[in-house]
């Protein structure tokens, strides 16, 4: 019986015939299929908290069907949102039962026990690593107790965490933990990307939320250092300045042998008196400011503009080319 | 023990009596030697007639030397530069010299006055204006008056404290380096008093050197008399302040400063200040030096001194100026453009003076620290005093050290001025900055260990002085131009070996081979221990391997880096210690053997303190010159050492987990 009810979940007509029954029965106590457990929540109630209480009623309810309703429940773990939260992927993996998996003999150890079981626990596993999810001990005592110490799947989270911590902090301009786990609000998150963005340590990161009627919870964010400052102050009234997405910067510098030494010293100090290239000073441009904005067109630049303007007196003299939604404005 | 250090000494007296005798012939020669004269005062003498016979000797390049000279003169004593080909470098600079491996055997001969009279001269001089200012200084009151008051300034120029450095047609001294160096030991009784001192010698010198003919005539004289209140522009201020000049026609200009950070002298009077200004053919920025006169400022000028409180020094003015005024060509000094050069000998000019002051002052801390730890109970033992404490004695020794270290470079440094020979001390000059620092900063912790919970009470009897050099420390140049400094050696090592860079593999490794064995064995080539006291020849040794330790490295780094050297300051600051260790090891070898050889007082514990000193320099100077020839090997110490301050700079601080940290 269990098996002709696994079939029939499996199979694509009878999962059609579910959904119809599922829509007309009362919410509490319809029949829903695995992957229709996840889809029937409409999408402004989908979130952990729906997220987690499906997997509670999976395991209430039913003994089997594990492998089908981890699959489903990855394929809509993004739409939850909880894609990056590690007590998700500790629920779904709780989901397996403890014990019964474990290999008890040799053969059992020699050859994949409980093969699509294993196979979808790395599948949870490499979702998880791919959303670059830190795995923690907990986790691995999950997967440990439901499949044993030294299993294929087992194998898989004790390389996780081996390796994941190793790269965790791969990202120098980031200390991960302040974004992780925590439910930042837009403008934190956008003060967050400008100083990971602004290379010079000096930089300035300011806020600026608009509180009035029209413009509620509306905000910009400003980082300028001051160097930026400086060679914003040297530029000549009319020149002209252009606001658009930031691109990379050019930081390396090609180390070149020079091994002609007449006047070395003269030449040296010459070099070292005269003024020395910023950062901001690249190639192509000179970067005088970033900025992030919580609306992405052109109004809402040039209140960015303004605001930068009260620190800077020098743009009132110059000429600023705003080319933020593709359109020109002078 | 006495009777062995005799023996000891006598086959280098034997030595030198031996040398005596061709130098002497020289002398009988041109009539100089007078045959009634003492065994000991002959070799006296003898030593000292050295610069005379070497000016002579010298004589078929002296032309070329005197053109060389002049140009020095006039571009300042003090400022770094390379040093042109013509003439042998080891025989102009001793520290270029040796990073070279090049040795000139009259760079160990100590130098000093040739006439006992100017020594009792200024042993005179010194000993009344010692009393002088015992009876007129009271710290105290110099604090609550925040200026000299007016009983020091009468003894001030009653002892001609402002005259020193100025020359006698101009109403001054015209004391040669020795002599001020000796009265600047004593000035130091009180930082304020040295301060005040200080700042119209180093002006003083400025306009010696610098200076028209009209500017000496109105502003030396001035000077002399202590008329003159000048303050200097300080080069350490990087903050808001800036001072433009705007070059109008007939040569006047507008100078127009704002926030000028200057020191000087209680209600200035003269205002020494750098400017800049737009230079009209090349169109570029260039810095002038100009003399402000406060008492010839018309009515439409504005000058405004704003004092700022500082921490010590409160008798001194450090504070901020705001000058707009019209200057005449009369009033910029060194020309119109050499503001830079005039500001490096301005910093020069006040290293020696600063030297000597810190070796005065360390003197009498150690004479204070005797009498006071002979007689306060030591904290450990029952029934015995601070002094028979071993941490006690280990921690004045280390001053002790420092100070006949910094003591001889000072002297063996204002001699060799004096000497009048072709000798470019510039890098000698500026690593004495360092060792200056060194000092005063060993003496504020000698003061805080010895003391105890004492120190920390206000009213503890040095609590003035350490906030008097702290306050001294961060006004006046750091020396830490160790870029300067090495890269003026490096340059001109390159330029007088005429180093250039094995392409050839084979050659390459069959030089690397070399240059490996001359650093582990570096062997003995000058034989320096022959012209010093037998006691120092380990001393001697250690001084040569060093040298040829350093030519090695030297090699290595440029053959490895070529100029990109100039990038890599660690490797640069290993170099710096390295000069510096050898100026200190070849003024105390000198100094020691000269003491022992004339039987000065004492001169027993120099040797052993030179050989001790030495002893420790060269081992330093091994370590860093180890970390510098393996800069290119495996462990690249010094990038890394860089790296640390680089990673606190751009990421903001100490941002290393903590020990207790988890990752997962």
């Amino acid at each position: 019986m269990s098996k002709t009810f696994f079939s029939l979940f499996r199979s694509p007509s009878v999962q059609k015939g579910c959904r119809l029954a599922s829509n007309a029965a009362p919410v509490e106590n319809r029949l829903v299929h695995i992957e229709n457990q996840f889809e029937s929540v409409p999408p402004p109630k989908r979130d952990k908290d729906a997220f987690m209480g499906a997997i509670a009623m999976f395991k209430e309810k039913r003994g089997r069907g594990h492998v089908e309703f981890i699959n489903s429940s990855l394929k809509f773990i993004k739409e939850y949102g909880v894609h990056k939260d590690l007590d998700t992927y500790k629920a779904l993996l709780n989901v397996f039962p403890k014990g019964k998996m474990i290999p008890q003999n040799t053969f059992q150890k020699i050859f994949l026990h409980y093969p699509m079981q294993q196979n979808c626990c790395v599948k949870v596993l490499d979702e998880m690593e791919w959303h670059g999810v830190q795995p923690d001990k907990e986790i691995h005592d999950i997967v440990v107790n439901a499949f044993g110490e030294w299993n294929f799947a087992t194998k898989k989270i004790k390389r996780m965490l081996y390796w994941m911590p190793k790269l965790k902090y791969s990202n120098k301009y980031l200390d991960r933990r302040t974004v992780e786990g925590k439910s930042l609000s837009d403008c934190e998150l956008a003060g967050v990307a400008l100083k990971m963005m602004s290379r010079d340590p000096a930089t300035n990161v300011s806020l600026v939320k608009f509180k009035n009627d029209i413009m509620a919870n509306e905000w910009i964010v400003l980082a300028q250092s001051p160097s930026q400052q400086r060679l914003l102050k040297q530029l000549n009234a009319g020149d002209e300045l252009t606001t658009r997405s930031a691109e990379p910067l050019q930081e390396f510098v090609k180390e070149e042998m020079d091994e002609d030494y007449t006047n070395w010293y003269e030449d040296w100090l010459k070099r070292r008196e005269s003024s020395k290239r910023t950062i901001h000073e690249q190639q192509n441009e000179v970067i005088l400011a970033l900025g992030a904005i919580f609306r992405y067109d052109n109004d809402t630049a040039f209140r960015w503009v303004e605001e930068l303007q009260k620190t800077n007196k020098n743009l009132e003299n110059l000429r600023i080319r705003l080319r933020i939604d593709g359109k020109s404005l002078i | 023990m006495l009777s062995e250090d005799l023996r000891a000494g006598l086959p280098f007296f034997c030595w030198i009596w031996h040398a005596s005798v061709q130098v002497l012939r020289q002398c009988a020669e041109r009539g100089e030697y007078d045959s009634g004269l003492s065994d000991f005062t002959v070799l006296s003498k003898l030593v000292h007639a050295r610069s005379r016979v070497q000016a002579q000797s010298l004589s078929s390049e002296a032309a070329k030397e005197k053109d060389l000279e002049d140009v020095s003169q006039k571009s300042g004593r003090f400022s770094i530069k390379t040093l042109d080909t013509a003439v042998p470098v080891e025989r102009r600079s001793l520290s270029r010299g040796l990073a070279m491996n090049k040795f000139e055997k009259d760079f160990m001969i100590f130098p000093e006055y040739t006439d006992t009279d100017d020594v009792r001269n200024i042993e005179g001089f010194v000993e009344i204006l010692r009393k002088s200012l015992d009876l007129s200084v009271d710290p105290k009151e110099l604090e609550k008056e925040e200026c000299l008051t007016t009983e020091v300034l009468e003894t001030l120029q009653s002892n001609a404290a402002f005259a020193l450095a100025v020359p006698k047609e101009f109403g001054g001294c015209g004391m040669v380096n020795k002599d001020t160096m000796k009265v600047f030991e004593e000035l130091s009784k009180d930082w304020n008093i040295f301060a005040n001192v200080w700042v119209p010698h180093v002006v003083g010198n400025l306009i010696t050197i610098y200076g028209t003919e009209q500017q000496k005539e109105e502003f030396l004289p001035k000077i002399a008399q202590g008329k003159l209140r000048p303050a200097i522009a300080l080069f350490k201020d990087v903050s808001a302040s800036s001072c433009s000049v705007t070059q109008g026609t007939s040569g006047q200009s507008l100078i127009s400063a704002e926030g000028v950070k200057v020191m000087g002298v209680h209600n200035a009077n003269f205002f020494v200040v750098f400017g800049t200004s737009q230079n009209r053919s090349t169109n570029q920025e260039e810095s002038s030096c100009y003399l402000v006169d406060v008492t010839a400022l018309d009515e439409v000028s504005k000058l405004k001194f704003v004092r700022d409180t500082t921490l010590g020094l409160k008798a001194v003015d450090v504070g901020r100026v705001n000058i707009t005024t019209q200057v005449k060509e009369g009033q910029v000094l060194g020309g119109v453009g050499n503001g830079k050069e005039i500001g490096s000998e301005l910093i020069g000019s006040g290293r020696m003076p600063l030297a000597a002051s810190a070796v005065g002052l360390a003197k009498r801390i150690l004479r204070d620290v005797a009498v006071l730890c002979n007689k306060t109970p030591s904290r450990v033992a029952a029934n015995s005093s601070l002094a028979e404490d071993s941490r006690a004695q280990r921690i004045v020794t280390n001053l002790a050290l420092q100070v006949y270290g910094l003591e001889s470079a000072v002297y063996y440094l204002a001699g060799m001025i004096d000497e009048g020979m072709t000798v470019v001390v510039d890098i000698e000059n500026a690593l004495i900055s360092f060792l200056t620092r060194n000092l005063l900063e060993s003496v504020v912790s000698v003061l805080l260990e010895l003391g105890g919970v004492v120190s920390s009470d206000t009213s503890f009897p040095f609590e003035k002085l350490i906030r008097d050099i702290s306050t001294l420390l961060s006004l006046v140049e750091d020396g830490a131009d160790v870029e300067k400094i090495a890269l003026a050696t490096v340059a001109t090592w390159t330029t007088s070996t005429g180093h250039q860079r094995i392409t050839s593999t084979l050659k390459r490794f069959l030089k690397q081979e070399s240059e490996n064995e001359a650093l582990r064995n570096p062997g003995l080539t000058h034989y320096i221990a022959e012209h010093a006291h037998p006691s120092l020849q380990k001393a001697c040794q250690d001084l040569e391997f060093s040298m040829s330790r350093i030519n090695a490295v030297m090699s290595k780094m440029v053959g490895s880096k070529g100029k990109n050297i100039e990038q890599d300051y660690g490797s640069l600051e290993a170099l710096v210690t390295v000069l510096k260790n050898n100026f200190v090891m070849v003024s105390t070898i000198s100094r020691a053997s000269r003491s022992y050889s004339i039987g000065l007082r004492n001169s027993d514990i120099e040797l052993a303190w030179a050989t001790m000193i030495c002893s420790r320099l060269s081992r330093m100077t091994w370590f860093e010159l180890d970390a510098l020839s393996d800069l290119f090997g495996l462990v690249k110490l010094n990038p890394s050492l860089l790296a640390a301050g680089r990673a606190v700079f751009d990421l903001g601080g100490y941002v290393i987990e903590s020990p207790l940290e988890r990752n997962w």
